[in-house]
Order: C-alpha cells, then sequence, then structure tokens
C-alpha cells in the first residue's frame, strides 16, 4: 500500500482514495459476506465503509494500519446493520465461490464457509477474524469490540474449539 | 480447508467499486452540503441571523435541548433522546458508536442506518451593553458520546475567557435540514414544511420561520416566542423576557414604536426610529398536549 496514496486520499482526493480502497475491497467484501450472508448486503456495507472511511481518513494517525482500521469500520457497520435488525439472507445456491476454483477446493470452501457463518455467532466471529486473519491482540480486540478481555478469550477458545471440531483449524 | 483460504475462494461481484465510489460521493457531497448563512431580507429591511435553528428529525425528543456551562467553563450540551426505534450513531475512527474528535461531520442514524439529521454548531453570545448579538463557529474539537442511557451528549471544551461576566451565552443546534439558504432570499421551505409569519405591525413580514414536517413538529398546534429581547436604536435594551411571560400581552416602547407581545404573537407598530428584536427561543404547542421548546436565534430589525 502506497504511503503516498493514502498521503492524498487523506487530503480528500477522491480519486486517491479509490484506488487505496480498491487494493482493500476484495477483502472487505469477502468479510461482509461471512457477516452478512449476502451479496446485496454485503456490498451495502462495503458502500458504507468506503464513505466513513473517506470521511474520517485524514484522521487516520497510523496511515500504516489503513487495511486494519478499513476492517474494523466493516465490521461495525456490518454489526450495525445486524443490530438494526436488518434484513439477512441466508446462504443460498448463488455461486459465491469463485469459478477458478477446483471442484474439491469449491466444496471444502462451501463447508468451511457455511460453518463460519451459521455456527458462529458476530462476536465469535469478530474474535476469530480479527486474531486470525488481521493478528490483533486480544487487548486490541477487546478495545475494538468493547468487550472484556477475559470474554475476548472465551469467545476466541469457544469459536475455536468448534472450528476444530469440523477439522477446520 | 483454512479459513483464509476459504475466504479467498468467496466470489467478489464485479460492481463492487460501482459501491465504493457511490460511498465516497456520498462523503464528498456531505462536505458540500450548504451551510447557514446570514440571510439578508434587503427589501423589507430586515436581517435575519443564524437562519433557522431548529431541531426536527424522525427522533423524537422528549425534553428542549438542554445548554448550560459549569463552573469550570465547559459548555455542554445535552440532547435527551427518547426513541424506541432509533439508535443514536456517531462518527468516529472505527466507525462507530463512540468518541469523536470531530464535530463537523457527525450525523444520526435511524435504525436503518439512514442519516436523518446532521448537525452544526455556532455559538453566539448577546452582548448587553451594546445590544448586539455575535455569531461565531464553535471550534472544531469536541467530544460526543451516548451515556447509554438514552442520552447523547456534546462535550465542548473551549474558551470562554474573552466573554465578559454577565454577557449571555446560547447555543445554537442548528440542522441543515431546511434546504439551501442564500444571500438576500428568505427561508426555502420545502412543500410540507410548516411556515410561521410574524408581521411587523405595518403588513411587512418581519420573520418568517420554516419548521420541517417530520415529528416531532408535524404536529404542531399553535406556537408562540418563548424568550425574546428588544433593544432601540442605540442597542439599548427595553425588555427582556423569559420563558412563560409571552403568554399574556406586553406591551414595550421604544419611543417611535411599539412592540406588543400579544397571545403568542409579537406586533410592532409605528414607524420612528429602529429597533431590533431578538428572539431566542419557540415554544410549540403538539397535538398530543405536550410541548417542545425550539432555541435558536432569530434576530429582526426594524424601523425605517
Amino acid at each position: 500500500m502506497k504511503n503516498d496514496t493514502i498521503k492524498r486520499a487523506a487530503e480528500g482526493g477522491g480519486k486517491a482514495f479509490a484506488e487505496l480502497f480498491s487494493e482493500v475491497q476484495s477483502e472487505l467484501y469477502r468479510v461482509a459476506f461471512i457477516y452478512l450472508k449476502n451479496r446485496d448486503d454485503a456490498l451495502d456495507a462495503v458502500q458504507e465503509t468506503a464513505y466513513r472511511c473517506f470521511k474520517n481518513i485524514s484522521k487516520l494517525k497510523n496511515r500504516e494500519y489503513f487495511r486494519t482500521w478499513a476492517v474494523r469500520t466493516l465490521i461495525n457497520c456490518c454489526l450495525n446493520m445486524i443490530r438494526s435488525g436488518k434484513r439477512i439472507v441466508p446462504l443460498d445456491d448463488a455461486p459465491v465461490i469463485s469459478e477458478g476454483a477446483s471442484c474439491e477446493n469449491s466444496a471444502l470452501a462451501s463447508v468451511t464457509l457455511g460453518i463460519l457463518m451459521d455456527k458462529l455467532d458476530e462476536r465469535e466471529k469478530s474474535v476469530l477474524l480479527m486474531k486470525h486473519l488481521y493478528g490483533m491482540s486480544f487487548s486490541e480486540i477487546s478495545k475494538e469490540l468493547k468487550l472484556p478481555l477475559g470474554t475476548v478469550k472465551t469467545l476466541l477458545y469457544r469459536a475455536t474449539d468448534r472450528l476444530k471440531k469440523e477439522n477446520f483449524l | 480447508m483454512r479459513i483464509k483460504d476459504a475466504m479467498g475462494l468467496i466470489k467478489v461481484p464485479d460492481g463492487i467499486m460501482t459501491d465504493i465510489e457511490k460511498g465516497i460521493y456520498r462523503a464528498v457531497k456531505d462536505e458540500r452540503r450548504p451551510q447557514f448563512k446570514v440571510i439578508a431580507a434587503a427589501a423589507a429591511a430586515l436581517v435575519l441571523i443564524g437562519g433557522a435553528a431548529f431541531i426536527f428529525s424522525d427522533i423524537s425528543f422528549n425534553k428542549a435541548p438542554v445548554t448550560y456551562t459549569n463552573d469550570d467553563g465547559y459548555v455542554f450540551l445535552g440532547i435527551d433522546v427518547e426513541n424506541k426505534n432509533a439508535v443514536v450513531g456517531m462518527k468516529n475512527e472505527s466507525g462507530g458508536l463512540g468518541n469523536m474528535t470531530e464535530l463537523s461531520d457527525y450525523r444520526i442514524e435511524d435504525a436503518g442506518g439512514t442519516e436523518v439529521m446532521t448537525f452544526m454548531f455556532q455559538y453566539s453570545w448577546l452582548d448587553e451593553a451594546d445590544g448586539s448579538v455575535h455569531v461565531v463557529d464553535l471550534p472544531t474539537s469536541g467530544t460526543l458520546y451516548a451515556d447509554g442511557g438514552g442520552k447523547t451528549h456534546y462535550e465542548l471544551e473551549t474558551d470562554f475567557e474573552n466573554i465578559a461576566e454577565g454577557i449571555e451565552v446560547q447555543f445554537s443546534l442548528k440542522s441543515n435540514y431546511v434546504g439551501s439558504v442564500e444571500d438576500g432570499t428568505a427561508i426555502d421551505a420545502d412543500d410540507g414544511d410548516i411556515s410561521l409569519s410574524f408581521d411587523d405591525g405595518g403588513g411587512r413580514e418581519a420573520l418568517r420561520i420554516a419548521l420541517s414536517d417530520k415529528k416531532p413538529f408535524s404536529d404542531i398546534v399553535s406556537i408562540r416566542p418563548s424568550c425574546f429581547r428588544v433593544f432601540d436604536e442605540a442597542g439599548k435594551p427595553l425588555g427582556a423576557y423569559a420563558e412563560g411571560d409571552t403568554a399574556g400581552e406586553t406591551t414595550v416602547d421604544g419611543g417611535g414604536w411599539k412592540l406588543v407581545s400579544k397571545e403568542g404573537n409579537i406586533y410592532i407598530d409605528g414607524s420612528g426610529g429602529k429597533g431590533t428584536l431578538y428572539i431566542c427561543a419557540f415554544r410549540a404547542a403538539l397535538g398530543d398536549g405536550s410541548e417542545v421548546e425550539i432555541h435558536g436565534d432569530w434576530l429582526v430589525e426594524f424601523g425605517e
């Protein structure tokens, strides 16, 4: 991620921001999909994240953390959408797996994602993703999710245990 | 399969960039949203300062905004928000609820995440020595937070050392919902909004305000100024009324003119000399019997 692009985006450059955001767009969409379970809501969450990030990027103190910051913003958007009772459509038969994947990988990914989306609650998903995907510390997760440290550890243990039982960790 | 690998196989729709651009466009549009300006209605020789300063949205306020200053010189603005169907969302670095350091870009969302209200803040103070009203943009530092008990607070640290003792400090909570207001034009109220006119006594419109047709103000059955002050041509205060005083009939003699407050309306009669009417609050009665108070700054200069 180019520091110069971040700088230009922070100065209000919409084009620079779009360029910057395009580098994380796929990742954001995928995380949103895990929470919201359907394409339209996931796209809404990405749009809201772009809106929030663009408005606040000048406040981002450490530019090297743009990616993590964007993901944290996205997760908050998703949680807000879920809390506000926005319609959540369960995973259907739509082709959510990239066509390039092999049949075996495609099947495995579907099962893994199904477990991740349907067997874990929002808090478990958040802790799991923040820890395993973004390498955040327990205290960072605790602060981010406004949960006691002990609760974060318990949630991670519970989520990990559940996935281990399904042989996915 | 590892979670990371499985997630990497989720197909990303082609049109995602369009959504991102929409988000950026919304943010840019927010930045360019018109702010209230001083309105000069030259033809009627009237000046309205501050524009409309109303609070209206889908969020109902069970109390009028409360403003007060504590002993340390900190100004607090508390808004009681009580709505079963709404949540209050504040923009901050993480995009969620919590503190924020810029007041210029916060908003209140309804339960569906739709923006229902955007605020900007100014404070003004009335210099009783010369009757002038000073309007100053607030510094862009402060904290907005929800206390978890249904209240949202805006907390501003500011310097009041340059304001002499005894000067009244008023906060204006301003929404830019009414629409674009340009110099030399009256408030452009949309269809469905409520417009209120105040006659200067000679058939001229002295003051016009518009309220959005939104709850809780869609149900207004009557409205009256609940706090106003009058000054003569030299800026000398001639009368100051607190809440409740305007319910009856009051006359302020300005020499060449008279101001009469009667049954909630204000009339100015006579053509000799000039004067200034400063209204700091209106009280509106709602259909359900409750009342809300609308705080702001309305300044009308009258006379030849």
